[in-house]
């Protein structure tokens, strides 16, 4: 049961999968060796009567099966709107509309606008009522899905492939002829304000919301969906203008996976976005990130009888585009992403303090951050803390040999299969070819990306390990504030409230 | 039937992967926290992507190929080849869930389900370590009522390795764990109770909402991760005699899907399962859940800012002759924008959200709607109108323009879902998809036959399934009310909050 979003996997995941072979089968013949480290068998009288102790001995792998990433195909309509497609047999066809127009276009005080602004646009076009678009898009069987993130913002479906065209001419016509009635976007605007005030009555939800603003700024680290006292403010009038500007030809891809061409893909492309003037987005506000804390600053946002803490750790870290990216990954990964990372083993699998604990090596195109999440059995929360700042400096100061070749092979193998594992599915291979957009990323990096973290190895993991600063941190804590303060105060932890602009 | 959960209209995972907001944020944004599934799983789950068909061909047919046979010792096996990718998921269940639960244990088979993962006496203490170093991905254990599954994709080279590795857990897992390995699962299993449940918004409603529905003496009482006092009772010894009478080879079902060579496979299944000592077979208990008398209304508060109006209805069990025309219905209440409860709650301002599910086990269905109260409207006005909706469904039946769309978007969903080896919480994908269907239905084969039935419903069956399923005396609705709102409530939030656009610098 998906509780807790923060605990999925490590959502910046890039993985891929393919020449690995060989390296993979080692690695996963490493390891086990046979032994049987328990203690404990025998003792109740062992379920099985018959000797079975060549089971002790763990099977090998067998040949490893050669895999490639297909890589993407792309094409420009002449007004400049681009198109991906990964051809690919399936039951379905994923498809999408993308635009560089996330929250990193935000300005002070319009927070929030990207987002609602695709919300709105999803609600009724010029020939379209909001039940006749929504009544056509179910006639597909779909249903018309938007988000936005740092960079980007998305409207996709899935359909069956026989309904591709009709879907595609759906979303060209929502990303082009958007209604924007007035009464719907007073409607909205407050539902979207009540979803925001009910998204802050999250424990781990605030925690995050809170700490990027503590870490990046209030502007920078605005939440992508609002502030409250933004989204509060902003008019049909912000809405139409940034329509206009930022959902240009010059700023568009058609995305999809499926069976198409590409040729097919540009006629239909044509056919419902080729009209759009070649007009080019303006360029995105000004990065100003605050300098980093003199020494880790700890946040308290008190949720009275609160039975857990939900905590955030974090600190700045580079760029999606930065050198190191896939050796961030992978150190993030032995840290905190896998099951068995250091963190998990500790805090969960050692002390019990938490149901799981996740780091993120977050990296965006203009900023980063290495974000440590969990929730946490009040009575343990100052425990936990130590502990968690006990592990990132231990890696942080960690010579390369004290990464042992079996996390950091863990940490490589996982990530490369969990790219492979992305082409089970449309969504997911769609998932893949947005981050190749909005990233901007060369058109055959998935095909490339498992040689790529095979590169890595201690010497890189270590150096990545090293950005971490154990003394200078963003903590915040969502939780029982009475019970908290003599606990954090016995470790010498020095909690402050959190001002209102962290939590709004 | 349900092989797909409906899902919430403000769904896209996509740009999750994108951007830090989005990654922190659910992926999938869903303030009410009503997505809504009744498993556990030991770990939080990843998202789990939608996903559907045997490449492409018969998407209509849903026809999953599969062999099954049974090994000496009654151990169910269900083949599917597919050797479209070089990767195969292993997904087993055991028949066992909160259902067989002795009195005073509720949550034990789910703490149960974590030790597994606590090693086995060959193999060692080192389950995770090595399917992760194997390149194993969807990883997990979970708990419903009625089953609990184990399941990893693994490259298909390394398929002995998860052969070894279950069966070693299932004939030799007790073994090897200890007193203190069960102490520590017992407080990690807390917290996820804390933190799915206790901690979570709306969580402790949904807690009063099944006691309600499944009181004491019910093998569903206390849901599937059970209350405090019990999880707090649960002894080596209980760990032991449910191993002994659950944890058998003939009370468990073994599904492999995707790239295997079957004769090879069944060679490494004979090896590594088949020396496992035959056992007796637990009866499954016979009950049938009590219809409920007149309607109840309940009223939890809670740490929310906007009340919630949970209408739901207790339904047949799993499969029944009445579950196609009941989530069709569920489907026209309140899936999707063109739906009843949106055009009636969310368009008219009354609400800001629905959503409607289907939780369908052996001794009883769930079908419920769930309403975000807009801020400012008078929960009483909102349940009025979902009353209102309900009774218009019930008076007139769905057009039949609506049932087309209910059935199409559940053929989109399942096409996608199959597309997976392995899915959800390994009840969706190919793999979970026939041991559901093997589980409630003995027949893992019976994919088209059920969709026939799906595809077969009339607008008056489904009119005929409101007015006697959903019923007054059959509902139980459960009101989450905010305990005290400190400035969510009340008027002028945009007064209140242009006070605050001078704001200084975040420290």
């Amino acid at each position: 049961m998906s509780l807790e979003l923060e605990f999925r996997k490590s959502p910046a995941r890039v993985a891929s999968w393919s020449l690995l072979a060989l390296a993979l089968a080692c690695a996963s013949a490493t390891g086990k060796g046979g032994e049987s480290p328990n203690a404990a068998s025998g003792a109740n009288g062992s379920s099985e009567s018959s000797d079975q102790s060549w089971r002790q001995t763990s099977p090998a792998a067998g040949a490893p099966h050669a895999f490639e990433y297909p890589p993407a195909q792309m094409a420009t309509l002449p007004n400049g709107v681009q198109l991906w497609l990964v051809p690919r047999k399936s039951g379905t066809v994923a498809l999408s509309v993308n635009a560089l127009a996330g929250g990193s276009t935000s300005t002070p005080g319009h927070s929030g606008l990207a987002a609602l602004t695709l919300r709105l646009m999803t609600e009724a076009t010029q020939q379209k009522t909001g039940l006749a678009l929504a009544e056509a898009a179910e006639a597909l069987g779909a249903n018309i899905d938007f988000d936005t993130g740092r960079d980007g913002s998305s409207l996709s479906v899935e359909v069956l492939p026989s309904d591709a065209e009709a879907a595609l001419a759906l979303l060209a016509e929502v990303i082009t002829q958007p209604r924007f009635a007035a009464a719907d976007v007073e409607r909205i605007r407050h539902q979207w304000l009540d979803s925001l005030r009910s998204e802050r009555q999250e424990p781990g939800r605030l925690a995050s919301l809170a700490g990027m603003r503590a870490l990046l700024g209030p502007v920078v680290a605005a939440p992508v969906r609002g502030s409250v006292p933004d989204v509060a403010k902003l008019t049909r009038e912000d809405v139409l203008k940034f329509h206009k500007q930022w959902y240009v030809a010059g700023n568009l891809a058609v995305l999809a996976v499926g069976d198409l061409t590409l040729e097919r893909l540009t006629e239909l492309a044509q056919k419902g976005l080729g009209k759009l003037p070649a007009r080019k987005p303006p360029p995105l506000p000004a990065l100003e990130l605050p300098p980093a804390p003199t020494q880790t600053t700890v946040w308290l946002v008190d949720r009275p009888d609160a039975v857990q803490s939900s905590l955030f750790v974090g600190q700045a870290f580079p760029e999606r585009s930065a050198v190191g990216y896939e050796a961030r990954q992978v150190m993030n990964n032995l840290l905190g992403g896998l099951f068995t990372s250091r963190l998990n083993l500790n805090l969960r699998e050692k002390h019990a303090y938490t149901y799981g604990v996740r780091s993120t090596a977050i990296a965006t195109r203009r900023f980063g951050a290495f974000v440590v999440q969990s929730s946490i059995k009040t009575e343990n929360t100052a425990d936990a803390l130590e502990q968690l700042e006990l592990e990132l400096r231990g890696l942080a100061a960690a010579k390369p040999e004290s990464i042992t070749p079996d996390e950091l092979d863990r940490a490589k193998t996982d990530l490369i299969h969990q790219l492979g594992a992305n082409l089970e599915h449309v969504r997911r291979i769609l998932g893949d070819t947005t981050e190749l957009y909005v990233d901007a990323l060369p058109i055959d990096y998935q095909s490339r990306f498992a040689s790529r973290i095979l590169e890595v190895d201690q010497r890189m993991v270590a150096a990545e390990g090293a950005r971490l600063t154990p003394d200078h941190l963003e903590v915040v804590i969502v939780g029982d504030k009475q019970k908290l303060t003599p606990l954090l105060a016995a470790k010498g932890i020095t909690a402050r409230d959190a001002p209102a602009q962290l939590t709004e | 039937m349900s092989f797909v959960r409906i899902r919430p209209i403000a769904s896209s995972a996509l740009l999750a992967l994108l951007a830090f907001s989005a990654s922190h944020s659910p992926g999938r944004f869903d303030p009410t926290g009503i997505a809504a599934a009744r498993e556990l799983s030991r770990e939080a789950a990843q998202e789990s992507q939608p996903g559907p068909t045997t490449d492409g061909a018969g998407s209509s047919a849903f026809e999953i190929p599969f062999e099954k046979y049974t090994l000496e010792n009654g151990l169910e096996v269900i083949l599917h080849r597919d050797p479209n990718l070089p990767r195969v998921a292993v997904n087993l269940w055991y028949h066992v869930g909160p259902a067989n639960e002795p009195p005073g244990r509720s949550g034990f088979a789910h703490l149960f389900e974590h030790l597994m993962f606590e090693g086995s006496k060959y193999a060692g203490r080192q389950f995770d370590t090595l399917i992760e170093a194997a390149g194993g991905t969807n990883v997990n254990g979970t708990t419903s009522f009625d089953r609990t599954n184990y399941f990893e994709t693994v490259p298909s080279e390394q398929l002995e390795l998860v052969l070894w590795l279950e069966s070693d857990r299932m004939g030799f897992m007790i073994d090897a764990l200890t007193p203190d390995r069960l102490e520590v699962q017992r407080g990690v299993v807390l917290n996820e109770r804390r933190q799915s449940y206790e901690n979570r918004p709306y969580g402790p409603s949904e807690l009063t909402m099944y006691d309600t529905f499944f009181p004491p003496g019910h093998p569903y009482h206390g849901n599937v991760i059970g209350s405090i006092d019990d999880l707090n009772r649960a002894s080596f010894e209980d760990v032991k005699a449910f191993f002994d009478a659950y944890y058998a080879p003939s009370n468990a079902t073994l599904t492999l899907a995707g790239d295997i060579e079957p004769e090879r496979a069944k060679q490494m299944i004979q090896r590594y399962f088949g020396p496992l000592r035959k056992r007796p077979k637990p009866e499954r208990r016979k009950l049938v859940t009590p219809a409920r008398q007149g309607p109840v209304r309940l009223e939890v508060p809670e740490n929310v800012s906007l009340a919630k109006v949970t209408m739901a209805w207790l339904v047949p069990p799993a499969f029944s002759a009445e579950e196609p025309g009941l989530e069709l219905a569920g489907h026209i209440l309140g899936s999707g924008k063109a739906s009843r409860l949106y055009q009636d709650l969310v368009v008219t301002e009354l609400a800001t959200q629905v959503e409607s599910w289907l939780d369908d086990n052996e001794y009883a269905g769930v079908l419920a709607v769930e309403v975000m109260v807009a801020s400012g409207v008078p929960v009483e006005r909102v349940e009025r109108a979902l009353e209102a909706s309900v009774t218009k469904l019930a008076s007139t039946g769905p057009t039949s323009a609506e049932l087309v769309r209910a059935k199409k978007g559940i053929v989109v969903e399942l096409s996608s879902s199959l597309q997976l080896l392995n899915g959800g919480s390994g009840d969706a994908g190919r793999a979970g998809v026939l041991q559901k269907l093997n589980h409630y239905l003995g027949d893992p084969g019976r994919l088209p036959s059920e969709m026939q039935r799906l595809s077969g419903v009339e607008p008056d069956e489904v009119q005929r399934m409101v007015q006697t399923q959903l019923t007054p005396a059959q509902r139980l609705t459960v009101v989450t009310l905010p305990k005290a709102a400190p400035e969510a409530k009340g008027a002028s939030p945009e007064k209140k909050a242009a006070s605050k656009t001078e704001k200084g610098k975040a420290p």
